[in-house]
């Protein structure tokens, strides 16, 4: 903390979202307990500033940026509060990181119910943007598994709110604007083995993608489809079963050696708590992990990609159709392999834009999202299918029905380009009811925010915002843009 | 996003012409200066880009707090050019400490008070450029000016050293040393050559993140740099 000095001028940071696309500069502060979040209110409120909430970074959007105000980071409020071993219920604070969070329990065989692409989101973060992960079908959302809340208001208050109470229904999503989140009390859910049966299946197109799709729901626990943007919706359907399933494949035992071997690697095993570094892909500082920006960066140029994504589906073909055991780290955080993979899009940007869409209209409307992307010169780097169930949360993007995650590979200088694009894409997907993910959103415009959701959805969130924080002390460049 | 500047003595001379040019390119910019009217002429020119601050570099002043307001109301920072400047040519049997105090005030101790707030900024985020606007005055000592000279000559340093420490953290410094110019702080001054103040901007912005020290013309680098290693007993019989 560094409100001591009267100078803020060397606090300052550059906040970017992750993919580079978008960012502002702040002065950031660091809190360790409550009383020194409220200083920092106490400090705005005093100074004509405002304070952004800022977690790890990972989002593409611009929740967790905003211009010259103050910001909170949490990173050094990261303890495990209190662990009930018996219950699986587990209180930590805001600042802690689900992978911190996943080694933690994963000795004594529990896991968060609902996990992101990337384990480096912040609880906090995850919270705010009510993530979601490849099993949203069948667990629903991260806020959904959350039971109880502790959170600092503006004014100094500390609130604790369940799950159940008017606050805590419209805490889901509430992108950093009621307050901080000093604790959540999370439900973990019981792992007979930290492991899920993973088949890869090959896909040839968009009809294909989403009636495959919808045949292993009955028995999958989750279901995600990797598809190539250079053809017409072939792709990669990647199924986890259960472990104790025998739905996957009948006929394939568990290899307990396989699961020695690997719990050997990442310290995951039933019952024991070391927990080092896990071996998700290359270690950050390694010779692979420095290069491997490099590498994709040349198999994400325009003339390469269409090789790149042959070559990956032909992997997967190869290597993955047959149903194999994968612990849950491989499985989750598959963005994680890579570290900073990000910075392959560097000098330009990488752009997502994210949308749920009603069931009936998947079919239609993502191949002519996709050729528009073609048709604007932006072939998507990589497109994620998921099958969603409604979602909780006043401003949640999902509903009975797909999403689809486009990567745009934002080249320096096509800013106004990809700007122009993704607008378009908002308006194809409010012609069919579907919505954004905000937390991948830095480019909506408030009239299409208002026709995107319910008025009264919107004047509830903004209601809410404005009880818990009545001097709009909290703030982003999401909610100036979507003036929320 | 278009571009956020600061810019310290833009009121008159090449510091107006930058201001204005810049304006024109789209960049919105916070100008400081001593003239009021001149700083009120700006802004109703360029109302919605052009924010003004009357400041004087010679007084007490806190630039990080000056700093945080300007970049507060530009919402950023990314260019930041140092043109504030006094010229005060001596006769020969003029001895003024007052006046050489007053150029090492404004040509170099103010430019280090703003230059260590906006590189502590800048070293902090990571990217933005930094300009300074030296002189050919500054790479050899002459008879007519040598309180202007060792400003600038120490303008020059400061500006190198800033360069060396900055540069791997993203930010650019830039050190323009421009020749005889016709502006208000020259017009007494018999100078061949001039080129206009409009000129000098243009030539100078296009120079604005480029490390580096740089002249503005290739006759003025052959010139001055000619100048550089004439012998001492010339130096002492030329008048200029």
């Amino acid at each position: 903390m560094s409100l001591q000095n009267p100078s803020l001028n060397s606090t300052i940071k550059r906040l970017t979202a992750f993919g580079g696309a978008v960012w502002g500069d702040c002065y950031v502060m660091t809190p360790f307990t409550e009383e020194d979040i409220f200083a920092v209110f106490q400090f705005a409120k005093a100074s004509g500033k405002k304070v952004v909430l800022r977690g790890a970074g990972r989002s593409y959007g611009d929740a967790s940026v905003s211009q010259e105000q103050l910001a909170i980071s949490l990173e050094k409020m990261n303890s495990v509060l209190s662990f009930d071993q018996t219950l699986g219920i587990i209180e930590v604070q805001g600042g802690m990181s689900l992978l911190e969070l996943c080694r933690y329990v994963v000795g004594y065989g529990f896991w968060p119910p609902v996990v992101s692409g990337t384990s480096r989101t912040t609880i906090a973060g995850a919270v705010a943007l009510n993530i979601h992960g490849k099993n949203q079908y069948f667990e629903g959302t991260f806020c959904e598994h959350c039971l109880e809340y502790k959170l600092l208001s503006s004014d100094g208050v500390l609130h604790t709110v369940t799950a159940q109470s008017d606050l805590g229904k419209a805490l889901p999503g509430h992108l950093g604007l009621f307050g901080v989140l000093i604790s959540v009390k999370i439900k973990l859910k019981k792992l007979s083995i930290p492991f899920v049966y993973r088949q890869k299946l090959p896909i040839r197109n968009w009809q294909q993608q989403i009636a495959s799709m919808e045949a292993c729901l009955s028995k999958a626990s989750a279901v995600v489809s990797w598809v190539d943007g250079c053809t017409d919706g072939a792709g990669t359907l990647e199924v986890a079963y259960p472990p104790d399933s025998s739905s996957h494949s009948p006929n394939q035992e568990l290899d307990i050696s396989e699961i020695h071997k690997s719990n050997q690697e990442t310290g995951s095993g039933l019952g024991q708590k070391p927990h080092r570094p896990l071996p998700i892909g290359p270690g950050p500082h390694s010779l692979a992990a420095t290069l491997g920006p490099y590498a994709l960066r040349l198999a994400i140029q325009k003339p390469l990609l269409p090789l790149t994504n042959a070559l990956r589906r032909w992997a997967d073909r190869t290597l993955g159709s047959q149903a194999k055991l994968c612990d849950l780290y491989r499985f989750n955080f598959q963005l994680d392999w890579l570290w900073d993979w990000d910075t392959a899009y560097k000098p330009g940007a990488l752009v997502q834009f994210q949308a749920g869409v009603p069931r009936a209209e998947s079919e239609a409307i993502f191949p002519a999202l996709v050729n528009l992307c073609h048709r604007r010169g932006f072939p998507p780097t990589l497109l994620v299918l998921k099958r969603h169930r409604p979602g909780v949360g006043i401003l949640d993007y999902l509903g009975d029905g797909h999403s689809l995650a486009i990567d745009i590979n934002q080249v320096k200088g096509t800013g106004p380009a990809v700007a122009a694009l993704y607008n378009e894409l908002t308006e194809m997907i409010l012609s069919v009811g579907g919505k954004i993910y905000l937390a991948k959103d830095f480019l909506l415009q408030e009239e299409q925010f208002q026709r995107m959701h319910p008025a009264q959805s919107i004047s509830a969130f903004k209601e809410w915002r404005r009880k818990m924080d009545p001097e709009l002390i909290l703030t982003s460049s999401l909610a100036e843009r979507l003036n929320l | 996003m278009n571009e956020k500047v600061i810019i310290i003595g833009g009121t008159s001379g090449i510091g107006e012409e930058i201001v204005r040019q810049l304006a024109k390119e789209g960049a919105s910019i916070a100008v400081f200066g001593r003239n009021r009217t001149a700083l009120t002429s700006l802004h109703s020119d360029f109302p919605t880009q052009v924010t003004t601050f009357e400041h004087d570099v010679t007084s007490s002043f806190n630039a990080d707090s000056l700093l945080e307001s300007a970049a507060a109301e530009l919402g950023g920072l990314d260019t930041f050019i140092y043109c504030s400047g006094v010229l005060h040519a001596s006769d020969p049997d003029d001895f003024d400490f007052a006046k050489d105090s007053e150029m090492i005030r404004v040509n170099l101790l103010g430019a280090i008070q703003w230059l260590d707030a906006v590189a502590t900024r800048m070293a902090s985020v990571k990217k933005g450029s930094i300009l300074v606007i030296g002189s050919v005055a500054g790479d050899r000592p002459r008879k007519s000016m040598p309180g202007y000279g060792a400003s600038k000559a120490g303008l020059h340093f400061f500006a190198e050293g800033l360069r060396y420490k900055l540069w791997d953290r993203g930010v650019t410094v830039s050190n323009v040393k421009p020749g005889p110019v016709s502006t208000p702080m020259t017009a007494s001054l018999p100078m061949p050559m001039k080129i206009s103040a409009e000129d000098a901007a243009r030539r100078i912005l296009k120079l604005r993140h480029k490390s580096g020290n740089h002249y503005l013309l290739l006759s003025q680098r052959i010139i001055f740099g000619i100048m550089k290693i004439v012998p001492e007993a010339i130096m002492k019989r030329i008048s200029f």
